[in-house]
């Protein structure tokens, strides 16, 4: 055995070898990558196709539909249809509300889905499995079927036409998928830290926001986010809860955009309207990608 | 500090007929370090859940000192746990972990600190209070579950196989320095471990579960030296003892060509004339010819200061003889011996009811 093999001397692999198991390419799965990079090509596709629509004129729009933008290039005003979109479909008021809304009803849900959860995995209630599996069945109604049932309702109250009606809705809709979401992290706790702090002295109440919240925080960020997503591209609610300008969200807003830019062939400024709209979910998603895969496959393995 | 007292305590699993902890009928001494061992399932971890308080108590009662704490919630019942897996909050710091308790008893910020002081002082963790769990290794995580114990200064220590993650020098290690820990300290512990070297060194008394029954508790020389039945007899000691089925017939038992004489004691205790003779493997005197058992040598495993034979009897035991001989004895693989026990160290056992015959 050498052991003086002087420091320095070795090249590591540039790429360590993977297992033998991992290599060669199967037919089977040759096809899944060739599926899988198609879907994603179609989609960079597109995105590429929304985000250079956004600076093109409507004619360059249908002519060219993949070259990069010129005309408003060369006029040197390239972001005129972002600027006509933001001025004419009331985004800027829009904008505001939506990222109020979205981000207090997500921070309620959550709020109000973790102690559910916690309660429904954790403290041994009697029922509770029961209990888990109404939430998990309450995931699976659409809620288109109970669009109008819910409408009537909100009427009832008085609650249409009104963003606090509309949050009110948000928040019943996202509670089932949120309360399973985190059913499952809190059940991938461990149960000794519960008897470590029982034993140390710590309330049921004590233990839930003392040891498991600040464990589950991955978990809350997760739901946080993914809520987050899902009501800022929710349109079909706000488009039946909300039919007064001042209050639109941005979804809501477009859709109106949409008549309107339609009848003037403003395709330009409604694309950009629709990039305005669909950019910033992307963006997040982009940052946080890992961080929401990694809630979604919470409990999947051991 | 105080004595435990277990008094017909049982245990039953949701869906299992059978108890997993079945009238358990023990008391621990104030101080004393008892410890709780048997193979898996036997209802040690169940035992000792159900002191702490994680565990309901089906039929009977627990005492520590003069108070039934059978139906009190743990944090009642001034009892210190140390898990196996050590159960560190992760998201505190090492103060905070051994601090929790006394932040929920609200002990003064001051006493507090001085006490978690005191605490990673004796086990050497000074260094370590503001790290996270997850920045130690496996034998300073053991340590903060014991500090978080020991900072409470309780009546009762209860540990839950807490050396089991730790590799095997470690272990060895931090076997006495618990031990010697406890003794310093002073208070009651009851320690749970399916390790039989650990409960033999480690307690001053040992109590043998197996299927959620008490089969006899006793120093660690007791049980080695005067095992009540054959399940101890085979449990404890390592390599275990040999099992040798015998018949007596008049005075004395035969076994293979070999008689061991009787005991007027032993031959009535007998219900049948069936017997096991328990032959630890350093009671054999090996010979190349003689009086005894005709073997052949199996397998020699070499230890340096000690030599372990496996010899084949044929048509007395289906299993290999254990045998130990000094270290580096010339004994090969293949070789004929002569095995005979050594009379005085024998334990005889009947064999309808497994139990160990009166000497």
């Amino acid at each position: 055995m050498t052991t003086t093999a002087p420091a320095g001397k070795r090249t590591p692999p540039r790429k360590p070898k993977p297992a033998p198991t991992a290599r060669g390419l199967s037919p089977l799965r040759a096809l899944g990558m060739a599926v899988v990079w198609l879907f994603t090509a179609l989609n960079v596709l597109v995105l590429y196709w929304l985000v250079a629509a956004a600076f093109k004129t409507p004619i360059e729009i249908f002519t060219k539909p993949f070259a990069l933008p010129r005309t408003w290039f060369e006029r040197g005003q390239p972001f005129r249809n972002l600027l006509y979109a933001w001025d004419n479909a009331g985004f800027g008021r829009a904008f505001l509300i939506t990222v109020v809304l979205v981000a207090v009803a997500s921070v309620v849900i959550v709020l109000l889905a973790a102690p559910a959860a916690y309660a429904l995995t954790r403290l041994g209630v009697r029922g509770s499995g029961g209990l888990t599996n109404l939430f998990a069945i309450g995931m699976g109604i659409p809620f288109q079927t109970v669009v109008i049932p819910l409408f009537i309702g909100m009427a009832e109250f008085d609650l249409t036409n009104d963003l606090f009606g509309l949050f009110l809705i948000y928040v019943a809709l996202s509670l089932p998928f949120t309360v399973f979401l985190l059913t499952g992290f809190f059940r991938s706790l461990p149960d000794e830290l519960e008897e470590a702090a029982a034993i140390d002295g710590a309330s049921p109440s004590r233990t839930f926001f003392t040891i498991m919240l600040p464990l589950a925080r991955g978990g809350l960020i997760t739901a946080l986010i993914l809520n987050a997503i899902g009501l800022w591209n929710e349109t079909l609610l706000s488009i039946v809860f909300l039919n007064e300008n001042a209050n639109f969200t941005l979804a809501r807003a477009l859709f109106a955009f949409n008549s309107a830019a339609s009848y003037q062939s403003e395709y330009g400024g409604l694309v950009a309207g629709v990039a305005i709209v669909v950019l910033p979910m992307l963006v997040l998603y982009l940052l946080l990608a890992r961080r929401i895969i990694t809630g979604l496959t919470l409990g999947a393995g051991k | 500090m105080a004595s435990v007292t277990f008094t017909g305590t049982t245990r039953f699993y949701a869906g299992n007929p059978v108890p997993a902890v079945d009238g358990l009928d023990l008391e621990v001494a104030d101080g004393e370090f008892l410890v709780l061992v048997g193979p898996s399932g036997c209802g040690k971890s169940t035992t000792l859940r159900m002191l702490a308080g994680l565990e309901g108590v089906d039929d009977g009662t627990i005492h520590i000192g003069d108070r039934d704490v059978t139906d009190l919630p743990p944090k009642e019942r001034d009892i210190a746990m140390v898990f196996q897996n050590y159960a560190l909050y992760p998201h505190m710091t090492v103060a905070e972990n051994i601090g929790f308790h006394l932040k929920i008893a609200k002990v003064a910020k001051t006493d507090r600190e001085a006490k978690v002081r005191d605490a990673a002082e004796l086990l050497g963790l000074t260094d370590y209070l503001d790290r996270k769990p997850a920045k130690l290794s496996g034998g300073q995580r053991q340590r903060v579950a014991m500090g978080r114990a020991i900072v409470r200064s309780p009546q009762v220590f209860c540990m839950d196989e807490p050396l089991s993650n730790l590799d095997a020098k470690l272990r060895v290690q931090t076997r006495t320095q618990i031990a010697s820990l406890q003794r310093r300290l002073g208070v009651t512990t009851i320690y749970v471990t399916h390790d039989q070297v650990e409960a033999m060194t480690m307690g001053d008394r040992v109590a043998v579960l197996k299927d959620g029954v008490l089969q006899q508790c006793d120093t660690p020389i007791g049980l080695f030296s005067k095992p009540a039945n054959l399940f101890v007899a085979g449990f404890i000691g390592s390599p275990a003892m040999n099992l040798v089925p015998a018949r007596a017939s008049g005075e004395s038992a035969a076994v293979g060509g070999v008689t061991v004489p009787l005991t007027p004691a032993q031959r009535a205790g007998l219900t049948g004339d069936d017997l096991v003779l328990g032959v630890r493997p350093e009671a054999w005197r090996v010979s190349g010819a003689g009086p005894g058992l005709s073997a052949v040598v199996e397998v020699v495993e070499e230890l340096g200061s000690d030599q372990y034979l496996y010899c084949v009897v044929d048509g007395v035991v289906s299993e290999p003889i254990a045998v130990r001989t000094p270290g580096m004895s010339p004994w090969q693989r293949g070789e004929k011996v002569v095995l005979a026990p050594v009379a005085e160290s024998l334990h005889v056992f009947d064999k309808g009811t497994g139990e160990r015959l009166p000497d």
